[in-house]
């Protein structure tokens, strides 16, 4: 593990040329894959539109997701944390279906498309809330899982619960389903255009953190005694991650282990720096999820398999493997 | 001898009136000079008190440390060491006065207290790979942060003897090591007041003393240091003054010779100590070469330390 600094700058450069060309493919086959060819001159453009879209909505839900499972590894000191796994996505999509649901009677001073990742941004942040004021004396891997899955089940049946009230009445039913079932299918340019703001701020602000952020690995108390204001940090940062993933859960619904995929297979080549992994991590984040959607386009089936369902077939073995390494390591160190 | 006796008892009350300027005057933020040698009291607790779950686990202690002091503080485990020096750190709720360089420490922000109070743990929670320089750049953050590679991470390394291992991942460097590098790590910060932890407790006899050396050094540059310290004979030896703790109360405070004797602490540790004294480390302000001479072996004990640690 040990990096000269030119092995070091030698490898971002690397890693970044890797990036940009595997960046450059995914955007290629998101523009050419899927039902419809780009040969037939009266689609063509109808078709580059929606997929283009789709690719930024892809693109930009999955390089919020990749940024916030960074902070949220860093902020709780353990790789196996993700939005996902600890249930900041499920609060997110109950946020935007709680919405969905009371748009029909309550007159809400904004839009309907912002309404929604609103509702996301609140659910998102009051379920991150929960977990750090649950976590608050305790960084034990075990506990942290539990409770993320404790929440995460609390949040989807209540989601559940949300979905079955929007039956009776059919439209909103339907609007409920499709969100909840997630997808990038339907996202259009206004949807992308109000969350890029919201991406890029959040991005930012967890680049900005990122000195801090490397502090709090050492603990509490370290980062305190460095001059870390531990409160504020933890505050921020759940902040931000809410609005990443509000912006990547109201673009793409309830999307899983994007957050824990993408630092992970980062980590050998960009290192543990928030400040290397943060930029790293949205590009990454963001080619992974576009090629995951390609590939809900590229499988045969009736209609297109849910873009949840590919990043599931990935990410649960991943998070298994991560899990037994975790605790293999623990039990060596005694 | 009575004259002789009146002028003991005249000294003593001279010196106690002048202690309590010396605190006076910390808490107003003037220097303050209380034997003629330039000393300046940096870090002032009185009446210091933590509690944990409502339990109070440290009562009542009074702690002067002057620049260019080392202050050991002993005690069997469990007699309030760690916390105590986290408390006057201000990393732990506590009440009482505790005033830092004439400032009343808790009204300090984070950054404003980490550019003059330095803390070093026993054991870093650090579980990430980072490079020892990287890690060392970390007590920069403060002042506006530096690169793993400026001059003063070099330095701090260089100090410490922790140059040939600066690349390396912390987390795979020994215990010693990792050690070095967080003394490098508070040496970084600039911070004119030092707090350890038992900063040679993890250390085999020859990186403890060549450790001691450097604490002395930073004391005779004009820094306070504060050093839990867990060998009654390195607080003999290398300290200025000692304060022994006792479920978390002070048993007792003051020179070296005087406090670590075998009538106070053999209660306290339940073993008889023996009374020859152990060569005692040149006080600060003693012989300019003399010191040179101390620093120039101390320099040399670093660099065989080095050389064996990371071997």
């Amino acid at each position: 593990m040990d990096v000269a600094p030119h092995d070091r700058a030698a490898r971002s450069v690397k890693l970044y040329l890797g990036l940009f060309v595997l960046a450059a493919l995914v955007a290629l086959s998101s523009m050419t894959v899927g039902a419809g060819s780009l040969a037939d001159e009266g689609l063509r453009e109808t078709l580059l539109s929606l997929r283009g879209a789709r690719l930024a909505a892809s693109f930009l839900a999955g390089a919020a997701l990749a940024v916030g499972g960074v902070v949220v590894q860093g902020l709780l000191r353990n790789p196996l944390a993700s939005p996902s796994i600890l249930g900041t996505t499920a609060g997110a999509a109950l946020g935007g279906q709680l919405v969905l649901l009371a748009l029909p009677f309550v007159a809400l001073p904004v839009r309907s498309e912002m309404a929604v990742p609103i509702g996301c941004l609140l659910g998102a942040l009051l379920s991150l809330l929960a977990l750090l004021t649950l976590l608050r004396h305790t960084n034990d891997a075990v506990t942290l899982l539990l409770t993320g899955f404790v929440l995460s089940s609390l949040f989807l049946a209540l989601g559940s619960f949300v979905t079955s009230l929007a039956q009776n009445d059919w439209e909103l039913g339907r609007a409920v389903v499709a969100f909840s079932l997630g997808g990038v299918s339907s996202a259009g340019t206004d949807h992308v255009l109000f969350a890029l703001p919201l991406v890029i701020a959040g991005i930012g602000a967890s680049f900005g953190w990122g000195k801090a952020l490397d502090l709090l690995l050492s603990g509490e108390e370290e980062a305190r005694s460095l001059g870390v204001d531990v409160p504020r940090l933890r505050w921020w940062s759940a902040v931000w991650v809410a609005t990443l993933v509000a912006a990547a859960v109201s673009l793409g619904g309830n999307v899983s282990f994007v957050g824990l995929v993408v630092p992970h297979v980062l980590r050998p080549f960009a290192g543990w720096s928030h400040r290397r992994l943060v930029p790293a991590a949205a590009l990454g984040g963001g080619i992974f999820l576009a090629a995951c959607d390609v590939i809900t386009r590229a499988i045969p089936s009736h209609g297109e398999i849910p873009l949840g369902v590919v990043t599931g077939l990935v990410g649960a073995p991943l998070f298994l493997f991560l899990l037994l390494r975790q605790r293999r390591a623990e039990l060596l160190r005694g | 001898m009575a004259e002789h006796d009146a002028t003991i008892e005249r000294d003593a009350e001279r010196d106690a009136t002048t202690e309590r300027d010396v605190e006076r005057e910390a808490v107003a933020g003037r220097a303050a000079s209380p034997k003629g040698g330039g000393e300046a009291v940096a870090l002032v607790a009185r009446g210091l008190e933590v509690k944990r779950e409502g339990r109070v686990v440290l009562s009542n202690v009074d702690v002067s440390v002057r620049r260019g002091e080392l202050l050991a503080v002993l005690g069997p485990n469990g007699a309030g060491k760690s916390t105590l020096l986290r408390a006057l750190a201000g990393l732990l709720p506590s009440t009482g006065e505790l005033v830092l360089d004439g400032r009343a420490l808790r009204t300090l922000t984070d950054v404003e207290r980490a550019r003059s109070i330095a803390f070093v743990p026993q054991r870093s929670g650090l579980v990430s790979p980072f490079a020892a320089a990287e890690v060392v750049a970390q007590g920069r953050y403060a002042r506006g942060g530096a690169s793993p590679r400026s001059e003063e991470v070099r330095a701090a390394l260089a100090r410490v003897g922790a140059s040939a291992f600066a690349e390396r991942a912390f987390t795979t460097l020994s215990v010693g090591e990792q050690q070095r590098v967080l003394l490098a790590r508070a040496l970084a910060t600039d911070a004119k007041v030092l707090v350890l932890d038992e900063p040679t407790a993890p250390l085999d006899v020859g990186q403890a003393l060549a450790t001691f050396a450097l604490l002395r050094s930073l004391a005779a540059e004009g820094r306070a240091l504060v050093a839990a310290v867990h060998g009654l004979d390195d607080a003999r030896r290398f300290a200025d003054r000692v304060l022994v703790l006792e479920n978390g109360r002070m048993r007792a405070e003051g020179v070296p010779h005087e406090v670590v004797a075998d009538p106070l602490l053999r209660p306290l540790y339940g073993v008889s100590l023996r009374e020859d004294a152990a060569p005692r480390f040149d006080r600060v302000g003693d012989d300019a070469s003399e010191r040179a001479g101390d620093d120039a072996r101390d320099e040399s004990s670093l660099r065989r330390t080095d050389r064996e640690g990371s071997a």
